[in-house]
């Protein structure tokens, strides 16, 4: 945490958000194994409220009903 | 012996981003693992793209970050063509470039969640041809009932064909 307020205070970067944003970014453009992102986002993933079928089913309707509209617009 | 090749309509892709644990996560685990091949298009990506980072989707996946996470992994874990075959097949014109795909690639399944229009184009058998080739168009659930019934290093798709 401490290196962290250093690179901020040195003017690395304009505030820890933005570093945050920064190394996710990096993670993301540079990790060699999507198995090991895809098990990590799993992980991630194991806390959250899972949608019924319905909900989903709705969902990705409405969606693709948004990104028809953005491409006739 | 060659991993089978599939096409994963966008749906699938969101589903497992939002439950990765269900039939569509399942899906990606075996793309991720390599156990299939997945063949997509930039054109399909864009659309995976707009749509993952939906307000309504971003809704379920908390942030945008997750989003681009998912479409990273399946971009990463898919092999992109440039389809030079254009097919007319589908009542919904944004399908017809799944089915480019699936002819460009010579895949044998296409995978969708798509009740309206792609898993109607099926017969009863849940095959489809586009000139001579012929291919199985399947849910997630379906698909990994043939994975699991056939053992997926010895499943052959002529043997549902």
């Amino acid at each position: 945490m401490r290196e962290i307020d250093e690179l901020v205070e040195s003017g690395e970067f304009s505030s820890r958000s933005e570093l945050i944003k920064e190394a996710v970014r990096f993670f993301l453009l540079h990790y060699e194994s999507p198995k090991e992102l895809w098990e990590t986002y799993k992980l991630l993933a194991r806390e959250r409220r899972t949608p019924s079928k319905e909900e989903v089913e709705k969902l990705l309707e409405e969606v693709d009903e948004e990104w028809k509209r953005a491409r006739s617009s | 012996m060659e991993a089978r090749k599939v096409v994963l309509d966008t749906n699938v892709v969101i589903t497992a981003a939002i439950n990765p644990f269900g039939s569509s996560g399942k899906v990606m685990d075996l793309v991720v693992e390599r156990k299939v091949v997945s063949y997509t298009s930039e054109a399909i990506l864009e659309e995976l793209r707009f749509k993952l980072t939906s307000e309504k989707v971003l809704r379920y996946l908390e942030s945008r970050v997750y989003a681009l996470w998912v479409y990273r992994v399946f971009r990463a874990s898919s092999i992109i063509v440039n389809p030079t075959e254009r097919f007319d097949v589908s009542p919904d014109p944004d399908d017809n470039k799944l089915f480019d795909v699936v002819y460009s690639s010579g895949a044998d399944f296409l995978i969708s969640l798509d009740k309206k229009h792609v898993l109607r184009l099926r017969d009863e058998g849940r095959k489809f041809t586009l000139n001579e080739h012929e291919f199985l168009i399947l849910t997630p659930a379906e698909f990994l009932n043939v994975v699991e019934s056939k053992g997926v290093k010895t499943w052959m798709c002529n043997a549902f064909l």
